[in-house]
């Protein structure tokens, strides 16, 4: 996939409480103030619960605005800044961005305002309600990164690993550590499928959270990932988690030349090389299975088709299919950033509603390709008593490829 | 055309003067820019199927921009 760089140059600059607020951020501010449509508002899966303009593209820049104006306090509007999901759909709405983005060179990116704001406010002495489970959660990923080497691979015991790092597995902390199945499963397809690859065994703290807490930190753990991809020969990045994938494909062109390190989702990985090698799965699935597209591909990378396409290839399974551009007001609740541990309760009502609607279409399986929707699916699940299970893409691939990927434990490469 | 336009990834671009005495533009590559005509297009083809009984075409000739 093509890095895609989006950067504003201005925003490197911190907001305060004793500086008056940028004058290009102010008009960044207006330019959204100025809109009426709100498409923003209409498409965010937030408001479409809290039903609170505040909580919306429109409202974030107005708080702004009004900050600016010296009419609004930050201390008392920060709060309003947590409710992002960060899944980008009210960029993609946004009329700056779909309209004339291109034309203009100039587009919405609320998803990197929202981040800024918090970080900033922070740095600046500020406080956000309930940040403590945020910082909990990544002192977990900083404990990951001290003893990483073992924890990394743990999730691979009992499979032989080629180790030729010119195709690498990008496994991170929430992979390795709690959706363990998925990697585990791509090693096994890939494997399935003749690839020799091997695992990423220091992928430090990539979660996104921490860039709306430290940017600075963030980018010494990309850095070093970086050095390392050129050091190891990485050709190719096959990266499990489309968090992190959504990662390389935005953030990390903003400061790191990626060119000659090809950075490919998991799927789109897997699809491209049973196409190359005219590999087709031989054994039916039988069922309807609705798919629930992530954010991060959907609405942030805006590529979607792979996870289609490969249950498409194995027979019998139907998917009763919501196009792409429909789901970008869906999102599973957990959002792309810390929303779930500010704000459980909203996004166990967010994830209810998006696993209602899939009820609702006749499904008794919910097809994920990300392991956080995977993991919030099946918390909603529980605690709702829908009759709807979450399953990733790779769980039935895997099935229709012969693999029993729970008790065996093949060689790979 | 009679706007003032770069050409680039072949697509038109506003020339840079034109927006300096409004906004600051942003570091923009080809993958962003298509990541937005994607997004355009999808949009577009949702209204499209929820709100147009027919498509026109614009009059020929026009949607190319002059050299």
């Amino acid at each position: 996939m093509t890095y895609q760089l989006s950067k504003k140059d201005f925003y490197a600059e911190p907001l305060t409480k004793t500086k008056t607020i940028p004058e290009e951020f102010v008009k960044e501010a207006y330019l959204v103030f100025a809109c009426r449509h709100k498409f923003c508002r209409d498409i965010c899966p937030n408001f479409d619960l809290t039903r609170r303009e505040a909580h919306t593209s429109y409202g974030f820049h107005t708080s702004i605005l009004a900050v600016s104006r010296g009419v609004g306090d930050l201390d008392k509007l920060v709060d309003d800044f947590t409710y992002c999901l960060e899944c980008g759909a009210c960029e993609l709405r946004c009329p700056n961005t779909s309209m004339g983005g291109d034309f203009y060179r100039r587009s919405t990116t609320t998803v990197d305002l929202v981040r800024k704001v918090r970080r900033d406010h922070m740095a600046d002495g500020g406080e956000i309600g309930n940040w403590s489970a945020v910082k909990d959660y990544l002192d977990e990923h900083r404990g990951f990164v001290a003893g990483q080497g073992e924890l990394v691979t743990r999730w691979a015991e009992g499979i032989k690993l080629a180790g030729d790092m010119k195709t690498a597995l990008f496994v991170d902390f929430f992979t390795a550590s709690q959706g363990t199945e998925v990697p585990r499963l791509a090693a096994q397809i890939l494997g399935k499928l003749g690839v020799r690859f091997g695992v990423y065994t220091t992928p430090g703290v990539t979660a996104p959270e921490l860039l709306s807490q430290d940017e600075e930190e963030w980018k010494k753990y990309a850095a070093a990932n970086v050095a390392s991809f050129r050091e190891l020969g990485v050709k190719t990045l096959v990266v499990v988690n489309p968090h992190d994938y959504a990662l390389f494909i935005r953030e990390y062109p903003k400061w790191f030349d990626m060119d000659g390190i090809e950075t490919v989702f998991v799927t789109d990985f897997v699809l491209r090389t049973m196409k190359e090698r005219g590999f087709t799965p031989a054994l039916g699935v039988e069922g309807k299975f609705a798919y629930h597209d992530p954010c991060t591909l959907n609405k942030l990378v805006v590529e979607a088709d792979s996870p289609r396409e490969l249950v498409a290839m194995i027979p019998g399974a139907e998917i009763i299919d919501v196009p792409p551009g429909n789901q970008w007001r869906y999102c599973c609740g957990n959002g792309n950033g810390p929303y779930r541990k500010l704000h459980e309760d909203v996004a166990y009502r967010i994830g209810q509603k998006r696993l209602r609607a899939a009820a609702d279409l006749g499904a008794d399986t919910i097809l994920v390709a990300c392991p956080h929707c995977k993991d919030q699916f099946t918390d909603v699940k529980a605690k709702a008593g829908l009759p709807v299970e979450p399953v990733h893409v790779f769980e039935i691939l895997a099935k229709a490829m012969g693999i029993d990927w729970q008790t065996t434990s093949p060689t790979i490469g | 055309m009679a706007e003032d336009v770069l050409y680039k990834y072949g697509e038109i671009e506003i020339l840079p003067t034109r927006m300096e005495k409004y906004v600051q533009q942003q570091e923009m590559n080809e993958g962003e820019r298509e990541r937005i005509v994607r997004a355009r297009n999808i949009h577009l083809d949702w209204y499209h199927r929820h709100f147009a009984h027919e498509i026109l075409p614009p009059p020929e000739g026009e949607w190319e921009p002059k050299a």
